[in-house]
């Protein structure tokens, strides 16, 4: 029972750690054609965001707020820069954000020198919970990334502005023509999900030492994510975190975690082969 | 209310359009005929503000709107039903409706949404489906109603009677008309159906190579032997 328990708030740690790095790549990747491999460097910047404002003597909170923000900052100049001069050439556009993400990273290890930085969790201890006993942080944690994919899923569905990404999405030169700024469109929804990403870098800062190369492996997993669970759809990225991410918290109770993830890669593969467009594909309609 | 002089465009390094002059006025509407591959698709596009204009003017009353893009068209009041009609299927009616106000903003406040309703009962019956679903006539009406609710000056219709069926089409022809009329909407309508252009237009243009070769009232164009010459029909 206090192994299942744990096992389950592993899973969901994960998942929603997952979710939201996912975020952005299933709005790059699935309704834009960008394969951005750049992603994992905004989940860094966030968590460095946070080890910044505590050097300064900043709350944990401070950080939190902080962290979506320079993210999203770093994924507006990425977006400007570059990306928006390759849509029509998904190909350049790979290479150059792989060059993005070395910049970015060497730079975090101009800027603050070698070596990981702590971030202290803004509540320490377990939280004892009956059955188990787990740590309070990880708790906070989940509620925290439950909320914010909540709030990701009410802009998509609810708000004016959602209600224009789905429409570029679905067809940018109609959306244009019906007079909406797709360029602009374009720049927020990929800031927004860099910001996204930023968030989870900030979550998962005191779970681990904040390093130059932590998105990288962040990455993969984002992508394995996105492309299990149906590119450009929010429920695919909640479908595909939770079956990335369970299947990976319940392995890790029985094996080394290398193992792990060739099985998960594996499963993902035949997942895949099975459903080419993914577990909830909806077709280019970000729902 | 729309003059365009001596434009040139085309695709990438393809010419297409060589010098093309025309204005419709508020109100007026005008039927665009000629050949497949005349330019007459490629006109549109441009007006809209899809392709770059290489040479000559586009102006919409006393603005210029030569040079800036598509949506910024839009909200200075040209409205684009294209060929196929472009509605987003994926989204509901009544979202495709609500991004349709997006072209008036800036220009106009109030929301026309239920004014269209009221134009469109059927829409409004359905407002919660996904508009992907629609049969291709419904499809073409709320396209011209998503047009509407950004509240044009000009509408570009692009072979609005394409795979709809015929009755359906006398209904479409006769909205066109009165829409204009009421509205005092410039239409400028490209059509293959010539019971829709001698029901809907007063005035024809014929394009022939990129160019419009011949200029008449519709009335004129019921001399059959005229429209073979013209269209070698």
């Amino acid at each position: 029972m206090e192994a299942a328990v744990t096992t389950l708030l592993n899973a969901l740690t994960l998942i929603g750690i997952l979710s939201l790095v996912g975020l952005g790549l299933t709005i790059s990747f699935g309704l834009m054609n960008v394969t951005n491999l750049a992603h994992g460097e905004f989940l860094t910047v966030g968590a460095y965001a946070v080890y910044f404002t505590q050097s300064f003597g900043g709350s944990y909170w401070l950080g939190l707020v902080t962290a979506p923000l320079a993210a999203a900052i770093v994924g507006c100049a990425l977006e400007w820069l570059i990306l928006r001069h390759l849509y029509e050439k998904p190909i350049a556009a790979i290479l150059a954000t792989w060059g993005a993400s070395l910049v970015i990273q060497q730079s975090l290890e101009l800027v603050f020198g070698l070596g990981g930085k702590p971030v202290l969790p803004p509540v320490q201890g377990a939280l004892d919970l009956s059955v188990a006993a787990y740590p309070a942080y990880r708790i906070l944690l989940i509620c925290i990334a439950a909320i914010a994919l909540g709030l990701v899923l009410v802009l998509v569905r609810r708000t004016s502005f959602g209600l224009d990404i789905r429409t570029v999405i679905q067809n940018r030169t109609m959306a244009e023509a019906v007079g909406i700024n797709t360029r602009r469109v374009y720049a927020i929804a990929f800031a927004f999900g860099a910001g996204v990403a930023g968030l989870a870098g900030a979550l998962v800062s005191p779970l681990t030492t904040v390093l130059p190369q932590m998105g990288v492996g962040y990455l993969a997993n984002a992508f394995f994510v996105v492309i299990v669970g149906g590119a450009g759809s929010v429920a695919g990225l909640i479908a595909g975190s939770t079956f990335i991410g369970g299947l990976t918290s319940v392995l890790n109770y029985q094996m080394s975690p290398s193992l792990v993830q060739a099985i998960v890669l594996l499963v993902a593969i035949l997942i895949v082969r099975v459903r080419p467009n993914g577990l909830l594909s909806t077709a280019g309609a970000l729902r | 209310m729309l003059v365009v002089s001596n434009i040139r465009a085309g695709y990438d390094q393809i010419p297409v359009l060589h010098g093309v002059a025309l204005s419709v006025t508020a109100g007026e509407v005008v039927a665009l005929l000629g050949r497949n591959g005349a330019g007459k698709t490629t006109l549109l596009r441009t007006l809209a503000g899809e392709l770059p204009v290489r040479g000559g003017l586009v102006r919409l009353d006393s603005q210029d709107v030569t040079k800036i893009r598509a949506y910024r068209r839009a909200r200075a009041g040209i409205a684009h039903v294209p060929q196929g009609r472009g509605i987003f299927g994926r989204l509901t009616v009544e979202e495709n409706l609500e991004v349709g106000t997006r072209a008036a903003i800036g220009r106009r406040k109030a929301d026309v949404r239920d004014e269209v309703y009221e134009i469109f009962p059927v829409l409004r019956e359905r407002r919660n489906q996904l508009a992907g679903t629609f049969s291709g006539g419904q499809q073409q009406m709320l396209a011209i109603a998503r047009a509407l609710c950004g509240q044009p000056k000009v509408l570009l219709l692009d072979e609005p009677s394409e795979g709809i069926q015929p009755n359906i089409v006398q209904q479409i022809a006769e909205l066109v008309l009165k829409l204009a009329a009421d509205k005092g909407i410039a239409v400028l309508l490209v059509e293959q159906n010539l019971e829709f252009v001698l029901h809907a237009a007063s005035r024809c243009l014929v394009m022939d190579k990129g160019r419009i070769v011949h200029t008449g009232l519709t009335t004129e164009f019921r001399n059959e032997a005229l429209l073979k010459e013209l269209l070698a029909l």
